[in-house]
């Protein structure tokens, strides 16, 4: 068999799986429909807060920023994964402790007032609208780069999947069909970064390989050949990067603040049963969201030489 | 595989974007906005019905992209940073935090975010680069704190 | 002020003060070590890594991951201590 059919193989399979779980665990109330009846596992969650967090970007292009920006890619490195530790200490278990639906649910009560809430609304109905935008657009690339399909029908197909487990499913739909989605694409992401690792490095972690010596017996650190590639191409060496160190203060900051205010990743904290719960599942997640984000450098480093 | 991984990420996350609109719409817009003695089950409905309405305007942006995604989804975290974080974590942490201040807050924080995007992004203000741009995000970041 | 709100009160500062903690190594390791003080710990390598690019791309990361576990292990003991535990 091809490598199409094997793609479009394992797509099938795959978008198969999410529908099965969606009709498993369709939604019967307002309350599955908002925070999956709040009785979501805290590694359950963990799982799906990680895949709802990664997006089309981190999965598809991080590793090539990075490739193409060493130091300076660490901004979104350090800026993605530091947010979560504000996200667990300043915000999920106050939030689950509130016990409410939504985020403008929270800012409503809070301030007893239904113009923040209708103001919080707006926010969200902004920040959610440019970010599924984003989403849908990277559903379509993958279509027409990998199954040579047209992009907007890949658009298309996307709608429809989605459409048929968020509508059917609402939270409770999502959270099962992320915890497929989380293992699928760490699955997806892991296995190749191993080989190649290997390949380069002859250590199989691809976290350790990154410091590692090249397997061509040359006894050269890799992460010295690149700094050495890179200054005789008349560029900044990989490791130190060309923006100032003021600006790479404030890029990390601005994704951190962000991370942690992202409102599809504050309402998964809402589906756990106790505070107790949304602390551990943060601390989940953000272990599953490392395990991706400390590889992405090391693949970076692997594709530099070749 | 590496098609089922992409996928994968981008249904995730366009997934649980799609529950916060239809959620924000059903539960603070129609139950306790417009018409709170809503039944559960017409919430339930309400909340399906935003949730395709969602996914149909999605997928319009989707087939015309206002942007290529990384910068989007730039714009996405920007607005985030500057509505939410500060009027929720000044919430929990700051008892004499009103809501006046967090209204004013996150509407700054919303209308600089969009300022700054469309002044540096499509050039409509003259003058600025893609450096003064990033910045552009961190000082509105700093600029909304004291105000909310 | 009544015992429970003594104890409550108790219970939020001791809560800040784990957070004022944990988020000074926060700041520590991604903003100190792996930015502004990152040149001088290029100098010292270990392996293949420079160290303040490795806390940049690696190291921060994994601190990341140990501190909100260490706060819900310092927490959880906090919630037994006061009464709060569910």
């Amino acid at each position: 068999m091809s490598v199409q059919v094997w793609t479009y193989l394992l797509v099938g399979i795959t978008f198969a799986l999410y529908i099965g779980i969606a009709i498993w665990s369709r939604a019967g109330s307002t309350k599955d429909f908002y925070v999956a009846g709040g009785g979501v596992s805290p590694l359950a969650n963990g799982m799906a807060t990680a895949a709802d967090w990664m997006s089309a970007a981190s999965f598809i292009s991080m590793a090539g920023i990075i490739a193409f920006a060493g130091y300076d890619g660490s901004v979104y490195l350090m800026g993605w994964t530091g947010g979560y530790v504000l996200l667990a200490l300043l915000l999920a278990p106050y939030l689950r402790k509130f016990g409410k639906f939504t985020v403008p649910d929270f800012i409503g009560d809070r301030y007893y007032s239904k113009t923040a809430r209708i103001v919080a609304v707006i926010c969200a109905l902004i920040v959610s609208f440019t970010y599924v935008a984003g989403q849908m657009r990277g559903v379509g690339v993958v279509f027409s780069r990998f199954l040579e399909v047209d992009i907007n029908t890949g658009v298309i197909i996307g709608m429809v999947i989605v459409l048929f487990y968020a509508v059917l499913g609402g939270m409770k739909g999502i959270t099962y069909t992320q915890v497929a989605q989380y293992c699928v694409l760490i699955f997806a992401f892991m296995v190749p970064a191993i080989f190649i690792s290997i390949q380069m490095t002859g250590n199989p972690i691809p976290q350790l390989g990154m410091g590692s010596k090249l397997a061509d017996g040359s006894g050269i650190y890799l992460l010295d050949k690149l700094d050495g590639l890179s200054t005789e191409l008349g560029f900044n060496a990989y490791t130190n990067g060309s923006k100032s160190m003021a600006d790479v203060f404030a890029i990390t900051l601005a994704l951190m603040v962000g991370t942690a205010g992202l409102p599809h990743v504050i309402v998964r904290f809402f589906t756990v049963k106790r505070v107790k719960d949304a602390r551990k599942s943060a601390g989940l997640a953000l272990l599953l969201i490392a395990i991706l984000y400390t590889t992405a450098p090391a693949v970076s480093v692997f594709a530099e030489p070749t | 595989m590496v098609a089922a991984g992409g996928l994968a990420a981008a249904l995730s996350t366009a997934a649980g974007l799609l529950l916060v609109i239809s959620a924000s719409v059903s539960h603070d817009l129609i139950k306790k906005t417009f018409k709170p003695n809503i039944s559960d089950k017409g919430e339930l409905r309400a909340a399906r019905i935003s949730a395709t309405v969602a996914v149909i305007i999605a997928g319009y942006f989707g087939i015309n992209p206002p942007g290529f995604v990384a910068a989007v989804v730039a714009l996405a975290f920007g607005l985030a940073a500057a509505s939410f974080f500060p009027a929720i974590v000044l919430g929990i942490f700051y008892k004499k935090m009103n809501k006046e201040g967090a209204i004013a807050g996150m509407i700054t924080g919303t209308l600089l975010m969009l300022f700054y995007m469309t002044k540096f992004k499509f050039d409509w203000f003259g003058g600025g680069t893609s450096e003064d741009w990033w910045f552009g995000i961190s000082r509105k970041v700093l600029e909304v704190s004291p105000c909310s | 002020m009544s015992d429970k709100q003594k104890r409550a009160s108790a219970y939020w500062k001791e809560n800040v003060r784990y957070l004022f903690i944990l988020l000074t190594i926060w700041f520590l390791v991604s903003y100190g070590a792996g930015i502004l003080f990152k040149d001088a710990l290029d100098t010292i390598k270990v392996g293949g890594f420079k160290l303040g690019f490795w806390f940049a791309q690696q190291g921060s990361i994994y601190v990341f991951v140990i501190l909100i576990f260490v706060y819900v292990r310092l927490m959880n003991k906090l919630d037994k201590k006061y009464g709060y535990d569910e």
